[in-house]
């Protein structure tokens, strides 16, 4: 399939994908008010969906456009004749991301355990402990890199914590989390890619020798809490299954939240009037934090495969097709936000879509609000003086799907 | 007809007339009632449109179904008004509808 309306939102969306844009939202807006804002990107092999109703509607209709589709793209992307490579995406290929019902149902209630908006508040001690342990490291005046020192260690921090992982292996833990998550990006490919694999490899062994260790020993962890649930659950799970859910609720939460920490931060030290408001007040805080995620979504983009012939906002899409829904163009479309490009702390309403809809949406959305919340207050707190090293910050623009920060230089 | 009346936490009293809107949950989201977060879009999945039936409108809204009540196991500060607002479909039954908003969506 190669029908392309609009030849101008192709390149746009094209370059996007692979030409590294730093700043991609004049893309993501331009393409999004061509012709149906439904546009197909031949070296992406999927449709590019943009518009808020049509990303809402697409996110919330598992009956016309499945998550089955692993083996459909990147994600499954391996070499057989390498040792591990199959068991490796075959453990991945189980997790809830790319699953449809029945089998999404019956994991997600067991998944959501420990998320769920009426206990994500147990973790709460937990998330300012650490955040209190990684602040105390630096001094007023001190320069660091702030996704590499502080915002890249506190989701690692945070659950190596509510799984019980030992201080000594955070480091190994955060960077094989990061080698899961390349695995899903379409340019890591070749001797990276095995390398990823290879560490992602080292994840999953460490994971199920955690579940025997658990299982042993019973604690108040996340691992036992999904693994009562499990025990519950009308419908038995295999081994493989459960390692699965573990494995991607560390690297699904990992990243993102690094990112949407960084981005907040990187936001106020250049607002220093919202920045005041926010750690002044709580509401205004969470309201800030809100924007942030609309403004800058650290997951840009998400998968979907047509089941059937389909038709999306005037475009038909074949069944088998994949479609990218655009999260981070429906976050400013100027038909459901006024003023979609500037950042206004205080935007209400603020529908944004980052956390995405449906069965699929974020099952640790209250727990990334709730580090986040911490982070940002107890920062600014203890560090009112927090503000940009002369060294630029850059961000990484080699993954499409998440947007990430190769450096953040500030100074405390 | 398709108005809801939600009070606030602080008691402040808003209505909403929103004729685009399929249920409550949508109604508060769209209309900037920050105490709804609705994450999902109504989808059942993530329980962040919590809040309270007013005693006088709890006969007259369709009971919650099991997958509702299982996820309103989780929610904060659990009432027996307590509903998912995603759940609650406006029609002209329930033009008028009041609904008590929670302190807070998530127990933190």
């Amino acid at each position: 399939m190669t029908t392309t309306m609009h030849p101008k939102a192709e390149e746009l969306l094209d370059e996007v994908a692979f030409a590294g844009i730093a700043d991609p939202f004049s893309h993501y807006n331009a393409a999004r008010e061509l012709g149906t804002g439904v546009h197909w990107v031949e070296r992406l092999k999927s449709w590019v969906v943009l518009r808020y109703d049509d990303v809402s509607n697409i996110a919330r209709d598992p009956d016309n456009f499945s998550s089955d589709m692993f083996w459909d793209f990147s994600p499954s992307w391996h070499d057989p004749s390498v040792e591990g490579h199959n068991r490796f995406v075959d453990i991945i290929s189980r997790t809830l991301f790319f699953h449809d019902p029945p089998f999404h149902s019956i994991i997600r209630p067991i998944v959501r355990q420990g998320f769920l908006p009426g206990v994500v508040g147990r973790w709460r001690e937990y998330v300012q402990f650490e955040v209190d342990a990684l602040l105390d490291k630096f001094e007023p005046g001190q320069s660091i890199d702030f996704i590499e020192q502080f915002a890249g260690e506190v989701p690692v921090a945070v659950i190596a914590r509510m799984l019980g992982v030992p201080v000594e292996s955070r480091r190994e833990f955060r960077e094989w989390s990061f080698a899961v998550s390349s695995t899903f990006d379409p340019l890591v490919v070749g001797e990276r890619r095995n390398a990823c694999i290879a560490d992602g490899l080292k994840l999953i062994n460490l994971f199920e020798e955690l579940i025997e260790e658990r299982r042993r020993e019973p604690s108040d962890g996340l691992v036992n809490l999904i693994l009562d649930a499990a025990a519950k659950s009308p419908t038995e799970l295999l081994p493989a299954d459960l390692l699965a859910q573990l494995v991607i609720l560390l690297v699904a939460g990992n990243e993102t939240t690094s990112n949407f920490i960084a981005n907040g931060v990187s936001l106020l030290l250049d607002r220093p009037e919202d920045r005041r408001a926010a750690a002044e007040d709580r509401a205004i805080l969470k309201s800030t934090l809100e924007e942030v995620l609309r403004f800058d979504p650290p997951l840009q983009l998400t998968t979907r495969k047509a089941r059937r012939d389909v038709e999306v906002g005037g475009q038909k899409i074949l069944a088998g097709q994949m479609v990218q829904i655009a999260l981070v163009a429906a976050n400013r479309d100027p038909r459901r936000f006024q003023d979609p490009d500037r950042f206004d702390p205080r935007r209400q309403p603020n529908p944004h879509l980052t956390f995405n809809q449906g069965i699929h949406s974020c099952v640790g959305a209250p727990l990334a609000r709730l580090e986040a919340e911490v982070t940002l207050r107890t920062l600014f707190a203890r560090f009112p003086e927090l503000a940009r090293s002369e060294e630029p910050s850059v961000r990484r623009v080699t993954n499409l799907f998440s947007r990430g920060w190769e450096k953040l230089p500030v100074r405390f | 007809m398709s108005k809801v009346v939600f009070i606030l936490p602080n008691g402040a009293r808003r209505e909403i007339m929103d004729l685009s809107a399929a249920n409550v949950m949508e109604i508060a989201r769209h209309n900037g009632v920050a105490e709804i977060l609705g994450d999902c879009g109504g989808s059942l999945t993530c329980g962040t449109c919590h809040a309270f039936v007013d005693p006088d409108w709890v006969e007259r809204v369709a009971p919650p179904s099991p997958e509702e009540l299982e996820l309103l196991e989780g929610v904060a500060g659990r009432e027996p008004n307590s509903r998912l607002t995603c759940q609650l479909a406006l029609s002209p039954e329930l033009d008028g509808i009041i609904i008590r908003l929670p302190e807070q969506q998530l127990d933190y």
